[in-house]
């Protein structure tokens, strides 16, 4: 791959990246992972890992869109919704990745050129095939294990509809009691300023 | 001037502490699950770049490393999702700053 090439499409990702970070919305948040997904995709295509090239340019970013959409269509817009102003604590978050940004960048700058370039080995293809048959089953099964187990922690199932059921009964108990302590407090207040106002 | 393993290694840690960035600072759930697919970009990178400039005498099993590494990533998409909408059921918020019970 040639140096300009790489260069532009580094820029693209991590400009991709940061706008992940920095996005208002969580649907830009999303278009801009997604976009940074394809990109990687590319660059792995212009690096001559085609195969995984093109699993890397639709399946994340597949992925993604499957996870929005369904949680969009089964009730879970909300989930979705804006959340303005970054987490509590990002000062510290954003120190802690920054220096562990520049710690990886020194290490790999500084330590990665003794590998050796020289003409690649056999493709993925011929790889999986004929030497690692079992590891290529292994991701097959964490895949479908990985889907089964994500249909079923969000099923809603009848059992999950009587959970939801007690939560909505305790949520509203506790509302009720809220309300109750707030009407007590509001009148012995109110009687207590009646009291010292009375003669 | 060649592309070199340092140019994969660097960009993917610069793409590895804006993933954690955003993991970190988003509070929307769904937002920081997403994040967690620009980190996982990060390690793909660097393998996809070692198998590249690498030994021709053994095979890539940087790509290998890296087919496992997006397999990890799209089952944690899956299950991080579906996380997420159980979460959303118990505590009826999607703001992980208010996610400080493990009652919820």
């Amino acid at each position: 791959m040639s140096a300009a090439v790489f260069y532009l499409l580094a820029v693209l990702i991590v400009l991709a990246a940061a706008a992940s970070v920095l996005a208002p919305s969580t649907r830009l948040v999303l278009l801009a992972v997604m976009a940074g997904d394809v990109l990687v995709g590319i660059l792995l295509i212009a690096a001559g890992a085609y195969v995984l090239g093109a699993i890397a340019m639709v399946a994340p970013a597949l992925c993604l869109f499957i996870v929005a959409a369904l949680l969009r269509r089964a009730g879970y817009a909300a989930l979705l919704a804006d959340i303005p102003g970054p987490a509590t604590g990002w000062q510290l978050a954003a120190a802690v990745c920054a220096g562990l940004g520049v710690l990886l960048v020194w290490t790999v700058a500084t330590r990665v050129d003794d590998v050796a370039n020289s003409a690649p080995g056999p493709n993925l293809l011929t790889l999986l095939h004929y030497r690692t048959p079992v590891s290529v089953g292994v991701a097959v099964v964490l895949a479908v294990v990985a889907a089964g187990g994500g249909l079923m922690i969000a099923r809603t199932g009848e059992d999950e509809r009587v959970l939801d059921r007690l939560a909505e009964q305790r949520r509203l108990r506790e509302q009720r009691s809220r309300l109750r302590r707030e009407h007590r407090a509001a009148a012995r207040a109110l009687r207590g300023g009646g009291g010292g106002a009375a003669p | 001037m060649n592309v070199g393993p340092a140019h994969y290694a660097v960009l993917s840690a610069v793409l590895f502490a804006i993933g954690l960035l955003g993991v970190t600072v988003h509070r929307n759930a769904v937002a920081a699950l997403a994040s967690l697919s620009v980190l996982f970009s990060a390690p793909v990178i660097a393998a996809v770049g070692f198998a590249e400039s690498g030994n021709g005498s053994s095979p890539r099993l940087g790509d290998a490393v890296a087919l496992f590494t997006l397999a990890a990533l799209c089952a944690e998409l899956i299950v991080g999702g579906a996380v997420a909408a159980l979460l959303w059921r118990r505590a009826e918020t999607a703001d992980l700053d208010e996610l400080d019970e493990l009652d919820a």
